[in-house]
C-alpha cells in the first residue's frame, strides 16, 4: 500500500529530480552548451524550413497520413523504448539517497517519481520540435484542435516510451541482480542485446540494408501516434487508430506503472548475488572467507581476474598492473561503455546512411575504419582516464608515473583494438574501389592514427 | 510499551550468516547503544528494523508495527544512515522542505522546526550553500535533522557523530539525549564508545551476528566476578574477542 497523496509525492520526487539532473548538467557549462546545441539547432532548422515553406505548408490538400509515417513513428518509439531501457539498466536501477527516500514514501511513489522525471528529461529534448509542429498544425494546417492534441501526442508518446523503456530496464537489472549468470556474463549479454537493438533500428532505418520499410511497422499501434497528431489537420487519418493511441497509451500507462512498481520492489530489496561467489549449497559461516579461500585467491589475483584475457608478460610490471586493472574495470563495469554509444549514434547513424546512398559503403568503411576505430578502441578501455580512477587517483598518480600509467592505459587498445582495426580496414579496403595501394596506405594509416593518438594522450596526460 | 522487539531475527546473504537469531526488546523513550566490530551485523540489523532490508527468518516489530510492513513503518521512523543520503545539486534548505513535502508535514510549524534545528546546529548561515560544497560534519547535520524532522517514535541513527567537530558532537549528542527525554527511542550505532556511555541507557553489543551482551553501561562496566570497574572500550575489546593485550599476551604465552 502506498501513502496517501502518493501520485502528488511522485510528481513532487519526478521534478525534483529533474532539477537535479539540470543543475548537474549546468555544472559542466560546455557540456551543457553542446546539449542545448544539439536541441536547438535541429529545432531551429526545422522551425526555418517551416518558414520557408509556409505557403506551401498551408496549400497542402487533403491527404491520407501515410503508412510510412505511422511505421517511422512506430519506429521511434522502438528506438525510445530501447534507449530508455539500455539508461535504466545502466545506470539508473535505484534512486540516489535511496535509505531516505525508501524510508521516507513508498516504493511506488520512488519509482512513479523515477518514471516523471526521465520523462521529463526526454521532453526537454523532444518538447521544443513538438511545439513547432503545434504551430504547424494550428497556424499553418488551421487546426485548432492541434494546440491541444499534438502536446498531448507528444506526452502520451513519452510517457508510454518511458514506461515500457522501464519496464524492460528493470526486468533486466532484476536478472542481473538475482541469477549469478546473468551477473557473470553481463557484458557479453548486454552487448549482444544492444547490438540485436540496434541492428534492428539499422534494419527498418535504412531499407536498403535488408529490403524492410518503415511501412510494415504501420501496424503497430505506438505509430497511430500520428492519427491522434493529424486530428483537424488536412492529414486525414483515422478516427479509430486515433482513440486507440488514447486508450492505447492510458492502459499501457496504467498496466505497465503496477509492473514497474512490482518489478523496482523486487529489485531494491532484493539482496544481489555476487557474480565472483560459486554456486555452492554449503552451510553459512559467520566468518566473510575461509583461510583456504584467502589463500586460493592469493597468487597473481589481478592477473587470474582478467582471464581469459591477459597482458603480455614483457609490458613492464607498473604498465602491465595499470593494463590489467584498464581490462578489468570495463568488464566488470561496462556501463561506463553506455557514453560510447553517443559519439558512435551521432558519426555512425549519418555515415551509414552516406555510404548507402552513394552505393559504395566499403569506399566510405575503409577511411572511417582507418581514422575511427582507432579512438574506438581506445576509448573503449581509456575514455575518461582520470575520472575513473576517482578517489583513487592520487595514489596512483604517487605509485606510477604518469608516462606508466597512460602507456598501461594504452595497452588494452592495442592488444584488442590493433587487430580489429587493422583486419576491418583491410577487409574494406579489399571490397572498397580503391585500389592495392591505397588500402595498404589505409591500413597504415590506422596504425599511424593510433600511434598518433597514442602519443598526443601521453602528452596531454602526463602534462 | 516496547519500542523495538525481535525474535530470533536472522538475516542470512548468500553463505554468510549477517545477523542470528537476534532477540530485542527495547523499551520507548531509552536510548539504546548499539555496539559492534566491523563486520558483525549492526548496519544489517538497521536495515531490517527500518524495513529496507527483508528477514531471513525471525520476526521484528517497531512501533508496534512489523518490519516487513514497509510502508507502515515509514511514519513512526526516522533514518541516518552512516553514508549521509542527500543530494549534492540541493541546498540544506532545499533538501529539507523536500523530504518535510514528501512526509506532508505542516509547512509552516516545519519550516521553524526546521530553522531552529539548523540554528541548534549552528548550520543556518550556510543552509542557502549547496550541498556539495559542506564539510563531513555539515552534511552529517543536515542528514540528522531530516532524520528528526517529522518527530519519529523511533529514530535509527548509524554514527550521528562522525566526522563532527568536538562542539557539534556535543550539540547532537544532547539532542539525542532531549529526544529520548520527549519520549523518542534512540536506536544508536556508534564505534564512538564514549558517546554511547555518556548517553545510552542500555547498552547491546554485537558479535559476528549474535548479541553478546546486553544490559546498562554501568553494570557492563563491572565486573561480575570481582567487582572491579572496567571502560566500556575493555567490555567491548573483551567480549568481541579484540583486546590487544589479550592478543599480546597468547602471542608471547
Amino acid at each position: 500500500m502506498a501513502e496517501a497523496g502518493w501520485p502528488r509525492h511522485a510528481l513532487s520526487v519526478g521534478v525534483f529530480e529533474f532539477q537535479r539532473s539540470v543543475r548537474a548538467l549546468w555544472q559542466g557549462k560546455v557540456r551543457f552548451a553542446f546539449m542545448a546545441l544539439g536541441v536547438l539547432i535541429p529545432s531551429l532548422v526545422g522551425t526555418a524550413v517551416v518558414v520557408v515553406f509556409a505557403d506551401a505548408i498551408r496549400g497542402v490538400e487533403a491527404l491520407a497520413v501515410p503508412d510510412l509515417v505511422r511505421g517511422m513513428i512506430a519506429l521511434f518509439w522502438l528506438f525510445g523504448v530501447y534507449l530508455v531501457a539500455q539508461r535504466v539498466v545502466s545506470a539508473r536501477t535505484r534512486i540516489e539517497a535511496e535509505p531516505l527516500m525508501l524510508t521516507t514514501v513508498s516504493a511506488r511513489t520512488v519509482a512513479g517519481g523515477l518514471l516523471v522525471a526521465e520523462t521529463l528529461r526526454i521532453l526537454a529534448y523532444i518538447g521544443f520540435p513538438a511545439l513547432v509542429l503545434t504551430g504547424v498544425g494550428a497556424f499553418l494546417l488551421g487546426s485548432p484542435a492541434s494546440l491541444v492534441l499534438i502536446p498531448v501526442a507528444a506526452l502520451l508518446f513519452t510517457a508510454t516510451v518511458v514506461v515500457t523503456g522501464s519496464i524492460v530496464g528493470y526486468a533486466a537489472a532484476w536478472f542481473v541482480a538475482t541469477s549469478r549468470f546473468v551477473a557473470r556474463h553481463k557484458t557479453v549479454l548486454g552487448t549482444a542485446a544492444s547490438l540485436i537493438g540496434m541492428g534492428g533500428y539499422f534494419l527498418f532505418l535504412y531499407p536498403q540494408i535488408g529490403g524492410v520499410s518503415q511501412a510494415a511497422l504501420a501496424w503497430f499501434p505506438m505509430g497511430w501516434f500520428a492519427d491522434l497528431a493529424a486530428v483537424g489537420t488536412r492529414f486525414v487519418g483515422s478516427p479509430l487508430r486515433a482513440a486507440g493511441a488514447v486508450v492505447g497509451s492510458a492502459v499501457l500507462l496504467l498496466g505497465g506503472g503496477a509492473i514497474v512498481e512490482r518489478e523496482t520492489v523486487a529489485l531494491w530489496f532484493t539482496e544481489a548475488v555476487s557474480p565472483d561467489k560459486e554456486d555452492t549449497a554449503q552451510e553459512p559461516e559467520h566468518t566473510a572467507a575461509s583461510e583456504d579461500s584467502v589463500r586460493t585467491a592469493r597468487g597473481d589475483a589481478l592477473a587470474a581476474a582478467v582471464k581469459p584475457l591477459g597482458v603480455p608478460a614483457f609490458v613492464p610490471t607498473p604498465m602491465r598492473r595499470v593494463a590489467e586493472w584498464t581490462l578489468l574495470r570495463t568488464r566488470r563495469d561496462p556501463n561506463r561503455l553506455m557514453f560510447l554509444m553517443i559519439p558512435v549514434f551521432a558519426v555512425g547513424s549519418p555515415l551509414v546512411s552516406t555510404g548507402l546512398q552513394s552505393g559504395s559503403i566499403f569506399a566510405l568503411l575503409a577511411p572511417v575504419g582507418a581514422v575511427v576505430l582507432p579512438w574506438l578502441a581506445g576509448s573503449l578501455f581509456a575514455m575518461n582516464p582520470l575520472g575513473d580512477e576517482g578517489a583513487v587517483l592520487p595514489v596512483t598518480l604517487t605509485a606510477v608515473s604518469g608516462k606508466q600509467y597512460v602507456r598501461g592505459l594504452m595497452v588494452p587498445g592495442l592488444l584488442l583494438g590493433l587487430p580489429i582495426v587493422v583486419a576491418v580496414t583491410g577487409i574494406a579496403g579489399a571490397l572498397s574501389p580503391y585500389s592495392l595501394g591505397e588500402s595498404v596506405g589505409l591500413v597504415a594509416l590506422s596504425e599511424g592514427v593510433i600511434e598518433e593518438f597514442s602519443w598526443f594522450a601521453e602528452s596531454a596526460l602526463t602534462n | 510499551m516496547t519500542a523495538i522487539e525481535t525474535t530470533e531475527l536472522t538475516k542470512r546473504y548468500e553463505n554468510t550468516l549477517a545477523v542470528d537469531d537476534l532477540d530485542l526488546s527495547i523499551p520507548e523513550g531509552v536510548v539504546y547503544g548499539f555496539l559492534g566490530p566491523n563486520g558483525a551485523g549492526k548496519t544489517t540489523t538497521m536495515r531490517m528494523l527500518t524495513g529496507l532490508t527483508q528477514p531471513t527468518s525471525g520476526t521484528g516489530s517497531v512501533a508496534g508495527v512489523t518490519v516487513t510492513d514497509r510502508d507502515g513503518l515509514r511514519t513512526h521512523i526516522g533514518y541516518l544512515p552512516e553514508e549521509p543520503p542527500l543530494y549534492e545539486q540541493a541546498t540544506a534548505y532545499e533538501q529539507l522542505d523536500y523530504v518535510a513535502g514528501l512526509r506532508d508535514l505542516p509547512e509552516e510549524a516545519t519550516r521553524e522546526r526546521i530553522d531552529g534545528l539548523l540554528d541548534e546546529l549552528d548550520l543556518t548561515a550556510d543552509a542557502g550553500t549547496r550541498i556539495s560544497d559542506y564539510s563531513k560534519g555539515m552534511r552529517q547535520k543536515v542528514a540528522y535533522i531530516q532524520a528528526v524532522l517529522h518527530e519519529p517514535d523511533v529514530v535509527f541513527l548509524d554514527e550521528p557523530t562522525s566526522g563532527l567537530d568536538p562542539r557539534a558532537a556535543r550539540t547532537i549528542r544532547e539532542m539525542i539525549t532531549d529526544l529520548a527525554d520527549a519520549g523518542t527511542t534512540v536506536f544508536l550505532s556508534t564505534h564512538i564508545l564514549p558517546v554511547v556511555e555518556e548517553v545510552a541507557d542500555t547498552v547491546g553489543i554485537l558479535y559476528d551476528g549474535q548479541l553478546v551482551a546486553e544490559d546498562a553501561p554501568d553494570a557492563l562496566t563491572q565486573r561480575a566476578e570481582t567487582g572491579a570497574t572496567q571502560t566500556l572500550e575493555d567490555v567491548f575489546l573483551e567480549l568481541t574477542g579484540t583486546d590487544p593485550a589479550a592478543d599480546v599476551e597468547a602471542t608471547n604465552g
